[in-house]
């Protein structure tokens, strides 16, 4: 994998001058420049429709942007060879969105999609290095033993551990989170995000994450960014995050 | 998780502060909303109205007029208004019905004999064959026509009128006044409606010769066959090529046809979702192929299609089977399509992200979704199927139809009447048995 060139502390996200206006008018992403270091925890604030979704998106181009570059591991993105990109930038949901009707097992499988070819781009065939790589994950995150329920029958911090879990069988470089505690309640919240900082440690995934509670982030992340208007508003570690940035971001 | 301390949190200082406002400031009583004074606009129909309601006070001492002057306002003028165009619109339906009895009871049975009887040299006037070219129509046109403009002229201003009372508040009596006097809301009334929708009736009445006076002369024939209907013959149910062979062919038509048709809706339907196809130009021109041609498809009755196939291939329950096949293959491609485009989408967007490609999303993503809707659609048109098979024979197509046709020819029509039991059975049997099914799996 490409990824494995960059060190550490070296830039892997480049984000230069990108904006997104929809075809509704709606100015979702203005002028916006980010740089994003390899093994960083990074956590987006700001109000809803502050375009923090927008942005999370189009770094693996499910929302292409209007005007601007996103370059990653020093290559710029273009809508050409999604398959490659997408599966070195993982994502997760808010709505967690699991395939319902098919097994856990199944689910996290999902994540080597990206690697099938030839006749897998017609009908996949999940090898046993493929299922040993998903039990594996499962068992990191705790829900081995749900392997072959169905994924409709699990709570809502199992459902999102699964998509993590998928996330993760994609053996990616970078993990993109949009709103994962959102839809959870607080306890689950913590855990959910526990198992994002853990992952980020211990394989130096970098990994982006959008966040509605404040405290959390601050709590979490390595690095904090606030959006108002499609506009970056804020850059800075978590202790730089005080009345006057959250005045700044939220009113 | 981590506490705030003091003026750090914004969010309890903000809840500190409008605490302190509630404790500063006293709730103060709210002002009294004022009623605008009853001011009743004057016209014919409301001094009316207040002559009834001033009747409805008790000075009347006989009982029942008190109780009459009391109730006839109290359901109040616009259901009076609402009573008053019920009333109307019955006349006219009354009148139509006047009509179409008179021409009942201009009926004649014996049409033969009145085509022989030479031509009456002073013919009455036929009301029905009117013509528009006529100098009286013509005239007559001209005049409702003026009507009618005047009549738009009328309602256009009344419209402006209450459109304008939308812009800024008003009191209660300028609304009441913007709705115009009496004479005002006759003229505004659409006629033009009315019209059209009467005379359309009427004229549907006429071409499709609904005569009642043709039903009751001939209810002894009625009577006769359909006594012959309810008194099956139960002898010709285990013939060679008799009703249980023939219905057996008739489920099997039906079974084979909604397979095929399932095979080819199940690939064309992914063609035919707006959701998948939409994204992309050239899908989405493959999207409006498919539908266009899938609309003209659904346009041809099945009875034509099973014709055109008894023509080219022959006789028997083949040219049934491809009949179904495209007619159900039509049905079931926009049901199927349908629950693809209610699919829900983050479960896509999850498939694609994780790096899977178009056939990947619709293996992983979309079928599972939609599995149980398809096997339910499946069943539902096999429903449609049998009622469509027992009647394809008609034409020669194989089938219990068949059957039924042989017999009208031979005039059994005891036989008819075990077919038609025999239909009735399988049919509701069918029914039952799909819909067990389908609540079962969905």
């Amino acid at each position: 994998m490409s990824s494995g060139a960059i060190e550490t502390g070296a830039t892997q996200i480049e984000v230069r001058q990108l904006s997104k206006v929809y075809p509704n008018g709606l100015r979702a992403l203005d002028n916006v420049n980010v740089d994003i270091k390899k093994g960083e925890f990074v956590a987006i604030i700001g109000s809803s429709g502050a375009g923090k979704s927008t942005f999370i998106r189009s770094i693996n181009r499910l929302v292409q942007p209007t005007s601007g570059t996103i370059k990653i591991n020093g290559e710029i993105v273009t809508g050409n060879d999604l398959r490659h990109l997408r599966r070195d930038v993982a994502m997760i949901f808010q709505q967690f969105n699991l395939v319902k009707r098919l097994t856990v097992l199944r689910n996290v499988l999902m994540g080597r999609l990206g690697y099938k070819n030839g006749l897998g781009l017609i009908y996949p065939i999940f090898n046993s290095k493929d299922v040993d790589l998903a039990l594996a994950s499962l068992q990191r995150l705790g829900i081995a033993e749900k392997a072959y329920i169905r994924a409709d029958q699990l709570s809502g911090g199992q459902q999102q551990r699964v998509a993590i879990a998928r996330a993760l069988t994609q053996e990616p470089s970078i993990m993109l989170a949009d709103e994962p505690v959102a839809s959870l309640d607080p306890e689950t919240s913590i855990v959910v995000l526990d198992i994002l900082k853990r992952i980020n440690r211990e394989d130096g995934i970098t990994t982006v994450v959008n966040l509605h509670q404040l405290d959390l982030a601050k709590e979490y992340a390595d690095r904090v960014i606030g959006f108002k208007g499609g506009k970056l508003v804020f850059e800075g570690t978590p202790d730089q995050v005080t009345r006057e940035v959250y005045e700044k971001v939220y009113r | 998780m981590k506490k705030y301390i003091g003026n750090e949190d914004p969010v309890s200082h903000e809840l500190e502060t409008i605490e302190k406002r509630k404790l500063e400031t006293p709730e103060a009583e709210p002002p009294m909303p004022t009623v605008p004074p009853y001011d009743p606009p004057v016209g014919l129909m409301n001094q009316f109205r207040r002559k009834w309601q001033e009747a409805g006070k008790p000075k009347y001492r006989n009982p029942v007029v008190a109780a009459v002057l009391q109730v006839v306002p109290g359901l109040g003028y616009v259901y009076m208004w609402r009573m008053a165009f019920a009333a109307l619109t019955a006349f006219l339906f009354l009148l139509a019905y006047v009509i179409l009895g008179l021409r009942i009871l201009q009926y004649k049975p014996e049409v033969n004999a009145r085509l022989a009887t030479p031509v009456n040299p002073n013919p009455e006037p036929d009301l029905w064959n009117w013509s528009l070219l006529t100098p009286e129509s013509i005239t007559l046109l001209w005049v409702a026509l003026a009507l009618l403009a005047i009549n738009l002229g009328f309602r256009t201003y009344h419209q402006a009128r209450l459109n304008n009372l939308n812009l800024q508040v008003k009191s209660l009596a300028e609304i009441r006044k913007a709705r115009g006097t009496f004479i005002q809301r006759v003229l505004t009334f659409n006629y033009l409606a009315l019209i059209i929708f009467v005379f359309g009736i009427l004229q549907v009445a006429k071409d499709s010769d609904f005569d009642l006076g043709r039903l009751i002369s001939k209810l002894d024939n009625i009577k006769r066959y359909v006594g012959e209907l309810l008194n099956p013959n139960w002898n010709a149910l285990f013939t060679e090529k008799g009703i249980m062979f023939r219905a057996r062919e008739t489920v099997e038509i039906s079974i084979i046809g909604t397979l095929a048709g399932a095979v080819v809706a199940l690939l064309i339907s992914f063609l035919a979702a707006r959701n998948l196809m939409g994204r992309n130009p050239i899908t989405n021109v493959a999207y409006y192929i498919v539908r266009i041609i899938l609309s003209i498809q659904r346009s041809i009755p099945t009875l034509f299609l099973a014709i055109v196939f008894v023509v080219s291939v022959g006789v028997g329950p083949f040219p049934a089977v491809l009949a179904l096949t495209i007619f159900s293959a039509g049905l079931m491609t926009k049901l199927f399509s349908e629950a693809i485009e209610a699919i829900d989408w983050g479960q896509v967007e999850a498939i694609s992200a994780a790096g899977g490609g178009p056939v990947h999303v619709v293996l992983f993503a979309v079928i599972p979704q939609v599995l149980p809707y398809y096997i339910s659609h499946i069943l539902y048109s096999w429903e449609v199927n049998i009622h469509s098979a027992s009647v394809l024979g008609l034409v020669g197509a194989g089938g219990i139809g068949q059957y039924v046709q042989d017999a009208i020819n031979t005039y059994k029509y005891a036989d008819i009447g075990m077919a038609l039991f025999i239909v009735i059975v399988i049919t509701m049997a069918i029914d039952f048995t799909s819909a067990y099914i389908r609540a079962k799996i969905l």
